[in-house]
């Protein structure tokens, strides 16, 4: 055969490629989504020590709570209270009030 | 989350990364793609098989699913390594059904044909089956390149990645396997319609 004509059996080839069905495509695609790597699920960060401190004390607002009252008790507890005669303007002082000046009276009979 | 790319201008490389990564996009692109290539070089290659070259590109496409997550950038293309495992199964099919590899004219499927005329397609179909079955009577090597040169339409340096082998030694096996289509298909000229075929004088 001369090489024109197989040229152009060559030509006729290329020209009546054979097309894949549609049934193959969905068979590939299934086997590509099948053999598809899943994504590896995030990892969940484990909690630090203060997250879990927090957490068994309910949370971390009722932690807040807990620390400013164990600071006030503290400062309560170092602190002189008797330094704060001054805001109290001695009002808490110790002196005696004699609210009965004198009850004999009662004690008398008449 | 992935960035958004545009699958129909990536590269096969870069949808290869992607497909492992689990992009659904990916995957669809990459069938599209290269089933189409495999499916008409297995067709070729079969003697125009056309359910065992279904079975060859269904599988090929398999094995680039599983090698997906393994795939080394740069190393080599992704057509080139399809057409590489298309042909050893293909040439696995020959050797354990070699009987099947001579397609008989009788046997020759029926290829469908964009020209009207139901002379024409006759003619074409056993233009067809006359070239597959000289085809068939081609040494492995010789119709591997010939298929991939002058049907498929690859490059010399694209055939000789895909048969790991020089760019000289295509040339060879493609005009050896000419001069040995052309004895073949010698005593068949005039039987496929190239008397009088006007475009047989060009």
């Amino acid at each position: 055969m001369p090489t024109d004509d197989l040229d152009d059996l060559f030509a006729a080839a290329r020209a009546d490629r054979p097309q894949p069905s549609d049934a193959l495509m969905q068979r590939v695609l299934a086997d590509a989504l099948a053999e598809q790597p899943r994504p590896a699920p995030r990892p969940i960060p484990r909690p630090g020590l203060l997250a879990r401190i927090a957490a068994a004390f309910g949370g971390g607002p009722a932690l807040a709570g807990v620390c400013s009252a164990a600071v006030a008790g503290l400062v309560i507890g170092y602190l002189n209270p008797v330094t704060y005669d001054y805001l109290t303007g001695g009002q808490t002082g110790t002196e005696l009030v004699d609210l009965f000046p004198a009850t004999d009276f009662l004690s008398s009979e008449g | 989350m992935m960035m958004a790319f545009d699958a129909d201008t990536a590269s096969d490389e870069a949808l290869m990364v992607l497909y492992a990564n689990g992009d659904r996009e990916a995957a669809l692109t990459l069938t599209r793609r290269i089933t189409p290539r495999i499916l008409a070089y297995a067709a070729r290659m079969l003697g125009g098989d056309r359910a065992e070259a279904e079975d060859v590109a269904q599988e090929t496409m398999l094995r680039l699913w599983r090698i997906a997550p393994d795939w080394r950038q740069g190393e080599t293309r992704v057509t080139t390594w399809a057409y590489r495992v298309a042909t050893n199964l293909c040439l696995d099919r020959q050797r354990s059904r070699r009987r099947k590899a001579q397609t008989a004219l009788d046997d020759a499927p029926d290829l469908p044909s964009a020209d009207p005329s139901a002379e024409a397609r006759l003619v074409q179909a056993d233009r067809m089956a006359a070239l597959h079955a000289a085809l068939a009577g081609l040494p492995d090597r010789q119709r591997q390149a010939v298929v991939l040169r002058h049907i498929e339409g690859l490059t010399n340096p694209e055939i000789a990645a895909v048969m790991e082998i020089g760019v000289e030694a295509v040339e060879s096996l493609t005009a050896r396997g000419k001069r040995a289509l052309s004895a073949l298909l010698a005593g068949r000229r005039d039987d496929l319609g190239y008397r009088d075929d006007p475009d047989a004088d060009r």
